[in-house]
């Protein structure tokens, strides 16, 4: 038995098998988005001014009317979520999957996750700033539709923060 | 120019990212954090889960790689304005009344490795 086979400590799964689901589950996230259909939708997604993009992923990426109507069929246990980050990038969505249970221990889900472009230098990296409680969706989308700054926010304005966590 | 999606590319960092989560100190590490209660979580993530920390236990993290909290947004957003002052007017979105403002979600945390153009980037996460 390898070191690979053998469980985590404590837990009841090893390197091999967590990995193994990992990538099986990334890869069926990759041929979802490799699809035609999905990367229509997405190079036209970014093809717009990235103030527009929100308002495109709300009416389009998570409308499985719409998305059907352009072809795009989401396979079981894919879901199209938005999402916030503590280091606020300006994300946009997010493919998911969550893997079996027995992994929730360690990790719950893999994802892929879409943004506007941003300057490494502009999204802060230490600690501090990047275990933040995330900001509201509702507001990070009106604020990226504005083309404001989520950096801007204060860290302890709390109205505009996710208040879990 | 947004990046474009390419399958090679893609699968490429994904296998870096399967590297990164499945090392034992990783995963030692997300363990303690499900231990720690809720609210004193996010500190020890400060402590624990940063590129800095896991690099000193061996875990090979890819090149730009970022680990942050996130929060997963249900359902749709709502749709909110942002006043002169600074505060969020909530407007009701006629497409989708149904939309939460304040619904139940999840925060989690995870690793995110941006490449390119930072356009889109792979992760993984552990949720409260």
């Amino acid at each position: 038995m390898t070191a690979q086979s053998q469980p985590y400590d404590g837990l009841d799964f090893s390197p091999d098998e967590l990995q193994g689901v990992m990538k099986a589950y990334y890869d069926d996230l990759c041929k979802f988005m490799i699809t035609p259909e999905f990367q229509t939708v997405y190079n036209e997604l970014m093809s717009l001014p990235p103030k527009q993009r929100p308002a495109y992923v709300m009416d389009v990426l998570l409308d499985p009317e719409e998305l059907a109507r352009r072809g795009v069929s989401v396979p079981p246990g894919i879901l199209i979520q938005t999402s916030a980050f503590g280091d606020r990038r300006p994300t946009l969505f997010v493919l998911k999957k969550f893997l079996p249970e027995k992994f929730h221990k360690a990790w719950e889900n893999v994802n892929w996750t879409f943004n506007n472009e941003f300057e490494e230098a502009d999204v802060p990296v230490d600690p501090e700033n990047s275990w933040r409680r995330p900001l509201r969706v509702d507001v990070q989308n009106a604020m990226l539709t504005s083309g404001d700054d989520l950096q801007s926010v204060p860290n302890n304005k709390m109205e505009l923060l996710h208040s879990n966590g | 120019m947004p990046d474009m999606i390419n399958e090679s590319k893609v699968k490429s960092e994904m296998g870096a990212m399967v590297e990164m989560l499945s090392h034992p100190a990783f995963v030692a590490a997300m363990k303690n954090m499900k231990a720690t209660p809720i609210k004193k979580r996010r500190a020890v993530g400060k402590k624990t889960l940063t590129v800095k920390a896991l690099k000193a236990k061996g875990v090979p993290i890819p090149a730009g790689m970022r680990l942050t909290t996130r929060y997963f947004e249900p359902g749709r957003p709502g749709v909110v304005e942002i006043d002169p002052t600074g505060h969020p007017r909530i407007t009701k979105n006629p497409r989708f009344p149904q939309s939460g403002i304040d619904g139940p979600g999840t925060v989690s945390w995870g690793g995110c490795a941006c490449g390119g153009g930072l356009s889109f980037c792979g992760g993984a996460g552990g949720s409260t």
